[in-house]
């Protein structure tokens, strides 16, 4: 059978979902641990997207390319999950926390890299002072990877918008290293 | 030394930079703040990331299909709602602050008041309480651990902790946990003995 055939139907269902979202299932759950900075309910959010998109099948066949495509369902999810509160009168929408308790125990663990560990955290810290919607731009290209393009059509902006945030918030991070920052906010 | 060069070299991501290099970067504020954007790009394209529980992927296949007999461990509408549960702290005043009372020495008493905002009443929740070493609650003894059940309604729910601190001044976190039918939430509320502006509310940790 050709990939083609396999893709659109002569195979069962739940065979083509798993062959079609199997190889981003990393880059799913990595993305999700970004933006909830908490790998169980990383998991949690994963498995709840992938339970919403297997009656999305054909959709999701039809995709060109399902890597930023699923990144983008699972962006959705998330705000939807997190961010939708307007009508709470305590808050909008849940903080974005650095994963404190990860870096604590990577530090213990690979002390050659302290260094590196400890601006990373820096880092990762200094990414909670940021606008969410600078912060989701970081994570997306700066983080993960994505281009500017894919970050624009994840997000529903435009490729300008991401450009400028991007030029922003590094702006802010370059501020959170500086010498002395980090002593300064950040001692533990 | 140019721009152009420095930026060659500054890509090539050397141990060490040639001392032509060094010497540009101290002249030329525009490089030396490539050098910073390289730097910071490198840092977060390298971010670490937690690994997913073993058989992740399995497993989350398996669950997401209809007819399934592995069951998501979750429901979405419990974790939409485990995800919803907001926590704001109402009041975490030092009474050792006020003129009036001075503090005892050992002991000092810090009534942390939360209030826990859930969008549908959730019966049968638990609720866990877990407090580092410089930290009590009023009655408790030595228990670093609290757990127990309650009817959360609609709305706001109050939940005030007799906290008392062991030892004066200092940092401290309180953990709070709500789980209703297999999704969890966990809050992180500051404690700062000494000054009350770290009130903030941080609801960190979900599911
Ligand atoms: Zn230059």
């Amino acid at each position: 059978m050709s990939l083609m055939q396999f893709f659109r139907g002569r195979a069962a269902p739940q065979d083509r979902f798993t062959a079609l979202v199997r190889p981003h299932l990393r880059l799913m759950y990595r993305m999700a641990y970004r933006w909830t900075q908490n790998s169980a309910e990383a998991e949690d959010l994963v498995q709840d997207v992938l339970t919403r998109l297997f009656p999305r099948l054909e959709e999701l066949a039809a995709v060109d390319k399902p890597g930023p495509w699923l990144v983008k369902v699972l962006y959705r999810r998330h705000v939807d999950l997190y961010r939708r509160r307007v009508s709470s009168p305590i808050d909008d929408s849940v903080h974005w926390d650095s994963d404190d308790a990860f870096f604590r125990e990577r530090l213990i663990d690979e002390r050659d890299d302290y260094r590196r560990l400890e601006l990373q955290r820096t880092l990762n810290r200094a990414l909670e002072g940021l606008d969410e919607g600078w912060r989701d731009v970081v994570l997306l290209h700066d983080v993960e990877g994505h281009t500017a393009l894919e970050v624009a059509e994840i997000l529903e902006i435009n490729v300008g918008t991401v450009k400028s945030r991007l030029h922003r918030a590094r702006k802010k991070l370059r501020i959170a290293l500086q010498p002395g920052t980090i002593e300064r906010s950040y001692a533990c | 030394m140019d721009c152009n060069q420095a930026r060659r070299e500054l890509e090539l991501m050397r141990e060490q930079n040639s001392a032509d290099l060094l010497a540009h970067l101290r002249r030329c504020a525009d490089c030396r703040e490539g050098a910073e954007d390289l730097r910071i790009a490198r840092l977060l394209r390298t971010m670490p990331a937690p690994e997913p529980a073993e058989d992740f992927e399995r497993r989350a296949l398996a669950a997401a299909m209809p007819q399934s007999r592995e069951r998501s461990r979750v429901r979405g509408w419990q974790l939409a709602t485990a995800a919803s549960l907001l926590l704001a702290v109402l009041m975490a005043v030092p009474r050792w602050q006020q003129p009036a009372a001075p503090a005892p020495e050992a002991v000092a008493a810090l009534p942390v008041s939360v209030s826990l905002d859930t969008p549908r009443s959730l019966s049968g929740a638990t609720i866990q309480v877990s407090l580092p070493p410089n930290l009590a609650l009023e009655g408790y003894g030595d228990a670093r651990q609290l757990q127990w059940q309650a009817d959360l309604s609609a709305g706001a729910n109050r939940l005030t902790l007799p906290v008392q601190m062991r030892q004066t001044g200092g940092e401290a976190e309180i953990v709070i946990r709500i789980e209703h039918e297999g999704a969890r939430r966990e809050f992180r509320v500051p404690v700062q003995a000494g000054s009350a502006d770290r009130s903030r509310p941080q609801p960190t940790t979900k599911i």
